[in-house]
């Protein structure tokens, strides 16, 4: 009898070892996969640093022009497989409407200074953030890790407007590994 | 346990004289510690309930936390006004929803008179996205009417339809008075806990209309035009204080501050409210931090003054220890005699200090509402509060194990026999 026990410990053993082999299921992200991202994921591969700027100057030339401050998302390209995936990503908070003390609504952006610097980061570095929980946020200066659901194209008031929005679902203070 | 908290309790009614001023102190320290971290938390959140919904703010380049704490708060002043044409440029665009022009620089009984349109009382939010309400009447329709805030309202004691004039200028009292064109009180707001609570708000045009006889910042001598003929003057503002912006995308809000911030025929700063609002607490940081530090230290001090007391009374207390170990007091009992003591004094101290903090808040609110337009609610303890307390009571039970100490020593040496 001791030796049935045995072999029947060996062979829960060599399952769960087993399943474990199966390993982490492979990153062609299922719904609930969480993709961990940095910036750099939110511009796509085939667009160069050029065409970027140059289509900065060309934004600002339309404003003066037409006084409308649109990106026209044909025009300034985003990383359209990220549409309704998971992601993680870290960035800095630039507070947007605050309820009281709570921070609701948030743009995340590269880098702290976006409100100053010149010129402020373009359409695709920009995550419009929405979180139900609110946010402490110790400073300005302090990055967050966002995790939450991000959606690449939005319609608002009739004009199409580009930039990534994200529901977040958990905000950590960000730890440099 | 219990008796031995009895005898406490009983001891230090027999020298209610030492232990009231020991609690007084402990009392005094927990309550400033209580009313300092209070006046730290109920500012941020009435300076953050003051304005909901802005995206941007406008004003003539200054500094950002200048620029916040003027147009918002009525804090400080402005460098420079900004010209109707530039306003009327920036705000045509296909990115912005609505504005509010504000227009800044008169007085009345010390209370800042504010220009504007009916779009403040349209798209102005305040709390969590709170509209303006009228307590009674309606936003302006005639030139020379007025709305008052609730405060102002209740402080000067005005009803619908008194009249009032307004002073030149920012000075509590007024000298120099627009006493040709005296309004009239056409609404009063309902109370908001905001500076709109502390503010008379006229119409851009009425701004116009007071400064007619002004020339280059004086008023002429013998001459004083009729309000009647002011009425039909051309009055259309020619300048504006500074403007708040709601945009149709959040998204769209670095490109718009860029675009005033980079306008060319003026210089204008464009700020995000949010943003420099965290700023500003940024810089009230470090002096909060300090204001909590001391009030540790006093804390600490009341505790140890305390301590002074207990240990200076203990050796007189040395037959009264014999007298207790006659009666079969171990010298363990004794030692807990000693912190339940500690304790009991802290612990009164403490709920003393509670009630005391409570009593500076009813005393300060009406001064510092009337003042600053910050309301100081009484509100509950929270958690944090309450650990803060907690950590207060700790603090003088530990301190209370010194003299058990010694106590205890002073009874095993002593035995029944005194010798002082």
């Amino acid at each position: 009898m001791k030796s049935l026990k045995h072999v029947t410990g060996l062979l829960v053993v060599a399952a769960l070892m087993l399943g474990l082999a199966a390993g982490p299921a492979p990153v062609h992200a299922a719904d609930d996969e969480v993709l961990k991202i940095d910036w750099t994921d939110l511009i796509p591969k085939e667009v160069s640093d050029e065409t970027i700027s140059e289509l900065m100057e060309k934004g600002a030339k339309l404003d003066e022009e037409n006084d409308t401050i649109f990106y026209d998302p044909k025009i300034f390209p985003m990383v359209k497989t990220l549409n309704g995936k998971t992601v993680r990503i870290p960035g800095y908070v630039v507070p947007l409407d605050m309820e009281l003390t709570e921070i609701k609504e948030f743009l995340l952006v590269p880098y702290f200074g976006a409100c100053i610097h010149v010129p402020p980061p373009p359409p695709n570095q920009i995550i419009y953030v929405k979180t139900k929980k609110p946010l402490n946020l110790k400073g300005l200066d302090y990055a967050v890790e966002v995790t939450g659901k991000i959606s690449t194209a939005i319609k608002e008031s009739g004009v199409a407007n580009t930039g990534y929005t994200l529901e977040s679902k958990a905000i950590v203070p960000y730890e440099e590994k | 346990m219990m008796p031995i908290l009895k005898l406490a309790a009983k001891s230090l009614m027999n020298r209610w004289a030492t232990a009231a001023l020991t609690l007084f102190t402990i009392a005094i320290s927990t309550g400033l510690l209580l009313g300092v971290e209070r006046l730290r938390t109920e500012a941020r959140i009435s300076f953050s309930n003051t304005i909901s919904g802005a995206d941007l703010i406008v004003g003539a380049r200054s500094g950002a936390v200048q620029l916040l704490l003027y147009s918002v708060f009525r804090i400080g002043n402005a460098t420079n006004n900004i010209t109707m044409e530039s306003y009327d440029k920036l705000k045509k665009s296909k990115a912005i929803a609505w504005t509010i022009p504000i227009s800044l620089g008169d007085s009345h009984k010390g209370y800042r008179v504010l220009g504007t349109n009916g779009d403040y009382f349209r798209h102005y939010r305040y709390g969590r996205k709170q509209k303006l309400a009228f307590k009674a009447g309606k936003p302006f329709s005639d030139l020379f009417d007025v709305v008052l805030g609730a405060e102002v309202a209740r402080a000067l004691n005005y009803k619908l339809g008194d009249r009032i004039v307004i002073a030149h200028g920012l000075g509590r009292a007024g000298l120099t008075k627009h006493d040709a064109t005296p309004f009239a009180v056409s609404g009063i707001l309902a109370p908001t806990g905001t500076p709109v609570d502390r503010t008379v708000h006229v119409s851009l045009e009425a701004i116009e209309a007071i400064h007619v006889d002004w020339k280059s910042g004086a008023k002429m001598p013998g001459r004083t035009t009729p309000a009647d003929a002011i009425r039909r003057m051309d009055l259309r503002p020619h300048q504006i204080t500074a403007f708040i912006i709601g945009l149709k995308s959040k998204l769209a809000v670095f490109r718009q501050q860029r675009r005033i911030n980079n306008f060319n025929e003026e210089p204008l700063l464009a700020i995000l409210p949010g943003v420099t609002l965290l700023e500003l607490w940024g810089l009230m940081g470090t002096a909060e931090k300090a204001l909590l530090a001391i009030s540790w230290l006093v804390v600490a001090s009341g505790i140890l003054g305390m301590l002074a007391v207990i240990l200076s009374g203990l050796n007189e207390r040395r037959r009264e220890m014999a007298i207790l170990r006659s009666v079969g007091a171990r010298p363990a009992h004794l030692a807990g005699l000693m912190t339940a003591e500690a304790g009991v004094l802290t612990l009164a101290g403490v709920v003393a200090g509670i009630a005391l903090h409570y009593l500076a808040i009813a005393v300060a609110r009406p001064f510092i509402r009337a003042e600053f337009g910050i309301d100081l609610p009484f509100g509950l303890l929270t958690s944090y509060h309450w650990a803060l307390l907690g950590a207060i009571f700790a603090a003088g039970l530990l301190i209370g194990l010194i003299p058990a100490w010694r106590a205890y020593r002073y009874t095993v040496s002593d035995g029944l026999i005194v010798r002082t």
